[in-house]
């Protein structure tokens, strides 16, 4: 029991169940990420020592005793979400946390009994080589990353809000649209309108077309809405309608306008 | 024989004083006997270390090399001369890479271990480099959107519609959404972490097995800077996809029973159960890698079984480790048997194209020119790498070559399953020939990763010995294999991947990589906000785009469902696919004009049963869509155009006359 006081497992037991703690209370990202590192620092570091047992390292092992943690993890990650997967538990926040830190715990515990207690890591100073060539090389792939051009693609979308129903002839069928811009705002001046159905210019549409104002569509800049209001054909049959809405050759919407007698 | 190894460590370790790492207990434990006779390796005394083998010099090269080839990406999107391109991203990359090979062929272990790391880090760099923030690859869209439909249902096994198979491997979805959900990173991000994580530990994991079958240090980081020129390494297993995962956990079930066979007690069950544990791991996550393992291991225990029963008849004595390999052969089979029968049960029947046709094609190929793949045919990639992609073979060759010649005389003093997985690494040869096969290419890239780690073995073997020879022959010094890992490098890049994928560019369409756009992006998520996750008919490109981002499920054409016709005919489509696609509840067709303009850059627009093949769509089987009575164009952009189909008026007509 002294031993086990004195050893790292207690640390390690301590730091799985704060990094538990962490996850579960959805700590910042950053600070996950450290939780993140401690759990798998102390399931993967367990297991490889209950692997090796009380041995220790031999010459064969050095770079296994390296590497191996790595592989628990992964095996461990998917272990965790394919157990919860078959107990029928959501593979969500509380469910990786708490397996992945029941796990953890468990492993310092039995490496504790099959291995021995851990020892702290020695020579520190020889990680100062390796920790200041990591900054090097991260810096280096940020700047590497941060060369490439910036690429915004500039355009606007066009939709019609629903198609039409079935109307009878002579009706008046209102169609609303919604233009919206990407990489850069919509012009401000209104953009014609015109209807175009089988083939014949509506010499007279009701349009309406409203401001331009902010939208809350992802990456969209801003948007513009309208309406646009015409009489049905009288005779029966099914028609195709064009609205355009903007000068270019591709600003328009084709619907299907189905009249009945 | 037993004191051989501990006579090497302390040569290591007394040579090398600066340069020490902290073995612990190595220093003074001895290893475990080896009880089936294995030779004494050649072990040349580590090279001293100058000042460009030095630390600082390395590590600052390696900064450089990596901006550099930050230029090369930056050149690339700006478009421009190929050669330029190509020409700075490998000054980049050499410059980066030979400082740090020169390093771990000096033979210092300590020198070895952190040089096989920053090769660990160099080899993945240009892919990261290539689409940090969001997939880019086909297969990287696929389990993207896996891991999100993990995520948002709480539940694996999803469906996925750009591959299919990957629903019943779980294994990089389930392994990101649990780095996701305890990091916080983004769902991307954690792919990246658990890609790398996964990279490195394939280069240890061949330190650690080229360590135990080569009973030499130095062999280790040999094999593991060996296996990093594979023409998978530094694009295709660094992508967000199942293969890159799997690989590792393939490399160390190997290891872990290598080392199991040469042990004893404990430690023997103890390796063999973690092998077992990477074993079903990989079955979880990658169909490919399991066979290929499956077939290694069919090989493996069947010269380890007959060299066990000649050396019983003729010494009374079983060899160990015969027993190590069948339990780890029987589980890989017997778990694999079990997670086909009941889980992914399609894995048969997805996989067999791969290899039926390929070696279909292949026979054609003498007979049907027109059917054969053209060998990096058109392509921005400059002649001295096509030059070098073809030398590759060569120079790997004439090292496969001296290997059988050094080995032949010494056979039997080697141990099987060495033998065995030397011997596997010759299936590069043969993979080689059926990249002239269309679909094969397909099957060849995919084989190189695993050959190539009998290719990293034989490498490993052969290099030091032509070392260690007195006097050193100009072919096995320094300057002559630094150009053939130039050779290697160099060429195998080249024969992996093609230019979209290695490098971004402006829009080209008809690419995986370069025909994604926000375009198409943001019209798939304005379709999914109005209409829902609702199944589309669209080109295998802007289909990525739908799937990845929006979720949308996409028709997969094949000549049972051509679902092409709506788009790649000029006329309406049967009334067979009509009511298939109604049934199915494709509602909505999304079209991106570019198909119009040009041809597609890898030949189809709807995959291998597209009939114009080669040909750009003819505008009018676009513009027919708005004068067709089944299709309403609701949305639109400049180039994207997407339809909501109602194929019960198929055959209607439309009032010609308006009022």
């Amino acid at each position: 029991m002294r031993t086990f006081l004195r050893g790292v497992t207690p640390a390690l037991l301590a730091g799985v169940l704060i990094a538990t703690a962490l996850v579960l209370f959805q700590a910042p990202a950053p600070v996950r990420v450290l939780a993140f590192a401690v759990l798998a620092l102390a399931a993967g570091l367990s297991a490889s020592r209950i692997v090796r047992g009380r041995a220790g390292l031999t010459d064969d092992d050095a770079d296994v005793g390296y590497s191996l943690p790595g592989v628990v993890v992964l095996v461990l990650m998917l272990a965790v979400v394919l157990a919860l997967s078959v107990l029928g538990i959501a593979i969500d926040t509380p469910g990786i946390a708490w397996a992945t830190g029941a796990s953890a715990f468990a492993l310092v515990v039995v490496a504790h009994v099959v291995a021995g207690p851990p020892a702290w890591p020695t020579a520190p100073r020889r990680a100062l080589g390796p920790v200041l060539a990591v900054v090097v090389l991260c810096a280096a792939v940020a700047g590497a990353a941060a060369m490439r051009p910036a690429q915004v693609e500039r355009y606007t979308q066009l939709s019609v809000d629903e198609t039409p129903p079935s109307v009878g002839g002579g009706e008046r069928v209102s169609l609303g649209w919604t233009l919206l811009g990407y990489g850069s705002a919509l012009p401000a001046a209104e953009p014609p309108v015109e209807v175009v159905i089988g083939g014949r210019r509506l010499p007279e549409v009701d349009a309406e077309t409203g401001a331009v104002t902010a939208t809350g569509v992802q990456g969209a800049v801003d948007q513009r809405r309208g309406t646009v209001a015409f009489t049905a054909p009288d005779g029966a049959g099914i028609y195709d309608v064009h609205v355009k809405v903007g000068a270019a050759d591709w600003s328009e919407i084709v619907v299907r306008l189905v009249v009945n007698q | 024989m037993t004191d051989a190894p501990t006579q090497r460590i302390a040569r290591v370790t007394d040579e090398a004083p600066t340069e020490r790492i902290d073995l612990g207990a190595a220093e003074t434990q001895v290893i475990e006997p080896i009880r089936e006779s294995t030779p004494d390796v050649p072990e040349p005394p580590p090279a001293r270390v100058r000042w460009w083998t030095s630390w600082p010099f390395i590590v600052a090269t390696s900064a450089l090399g990596i901006l550099v080839v930050g230029l090369s990406y930056r050149l690339a999107e700006e478009g421009g001369n190929a050669n330029i391109r190509y020409g700075v991203f490998w000054a980049g990359m050499l410059l980066a890479a030979i400082p740090v090979t020169a390093r771990v062929a000096t033979g210092d272990r300590a020198g070895g271990a952190w040089g096989v790391a920053l090769l660990g880090v160099l080899t993945y760099v240009p892919k990261f480099l290539r689409n940090p923030d969001g997939p880019a690859y086909h297969d990287e869209y696929a389990h993207w959107r896996q891991a999100l439909d993990v995520l948002g249902s709480g539940q694996l096994f999803r469906p996925n519609s750009i591959i299919p198979i990957v629903q019943y491997y779980p294994g990089t979805s389930g392994i990101t959404a649990a780095v996701h959900e305890l990091t916080g990173l983004s769902v991307f991000s954690a792919g990246q972490l658990v890609l790398f994580t996964s990279h490195m530990l394939v280069l240890f994991g061949i330190v650690v097995l080229a360590q135990v079958h080569l009973r030499s240090p130095t062999a280790g980081a040999l094999a593991a800077l060996v296996y990093a020129l594979n023409p998978s390494e530094m694009y295709f297993d660094t992508q967000y996809a199942y293969e890159g995962i799997a690989i590792a956990l393939f490399v160390w079930a190997l290891a872990l029973t290598s080392i199991a066979a040469r042990s004893t007690g404990r430690r023997r069950v103890a390796a063999l159960v973690t092998a077992l544990l990477c074993t079903a791991a990989c079955l979880a996550t990658h169909h490919l890698t399991t066979l290929f393992m499956v077939l290694l291991l069919v090989v493996v225990v069947a010269v380890v079984s007959v060299r066990g029963w000649r050396t019983r008849r003729r010494e009374g004595r079983v060899p160990e480790g015969v027993a190590v390999w069948w339990i780890l052969f029987g589980g890989t089979v017997g778990m694999g048997a079990l997670w086909t029968t009941f889980v992914a049960t399609p894995t048969l029947t997805y996989l067999s194209p791969y290899f039926g046709g390929s070696v279909e094609q292949l026979s054609d190929i003498n007979t049907e020119q027109d059917t054969s793949r053209v060998v990096l045919a058109p392509s921005p990639q400059p002649l001295w790498e096509r030059g070098l992609t073809a030398l590759a073979p060569v120079v790997v060759g004439i090292i496969c070559l001296a290997a059988i010649l050094m080995l032949r005389k010494v056979l039997k003093q080697w141990r099987a399953d060495t033998l065995v997985l030397m011997a596997y690494g010759l299936m590069y040869f043969p993979a080689v020939l059926f990249l002239l096969a269309p679909s094969g290419a397909e099957g060849a890239r995919r084989s190189w990763a695993f050959t190539y780690l009998g290719i990293a073995l034989i490498a490993a073997f052969v290099i030091p010995r032509w070392r260690a020879r007195r006097p050193v022959r100009w072919w096995s010094r320094g300057p002559v294999l630094t150009l053939a890992f130039v050779v290697v490098l160099v060429g195998n890049v080249g024969g992996g991947l093609n230019d979209p994928y290695r490098f971004p560019g402006p829009f080209r369409w008809g690419t995986d990589t370069n025909s994604a756009s926000a375009e198409a992006r943001t019209v798939g998520e304005q379709l999914a906000a109005r209409a829902g996750r609702v199944r589309v008919v669209a080109d295998r490109y802007t289909a990525l785009q739908l799937v990845g981002y929006s979720g949308l499920r996409v028709a997969a054409p094949s000549e049972g469902f051509p679902a092409w016709e709506l788009v790649q005919t000029g006329a309406d489509p049967n009334p067979r696919l009509a009511a298939d696609l109604r049934g199915s509840g494709f509602d909505y067709l999304v079209v991106d004009t570019r198909m119009a303009e040009e041809a597609s850059f890898i030949g189809d627009n709807y995959g291998p049963t597209d009939p114009l093949i080669g040909q750009a769509t003819p505008r009018e089987n676009l513009d027919r869509l708005d004068r067709v009575p089944w299709a309403s164009r609701i949305i639109t952009t400049e180039h994207l155009r997407v339809y909501k189909l109602d194929l019960f008026l198929l055959g209607a007509n439309l009032v010609e006359d308006g009022p």
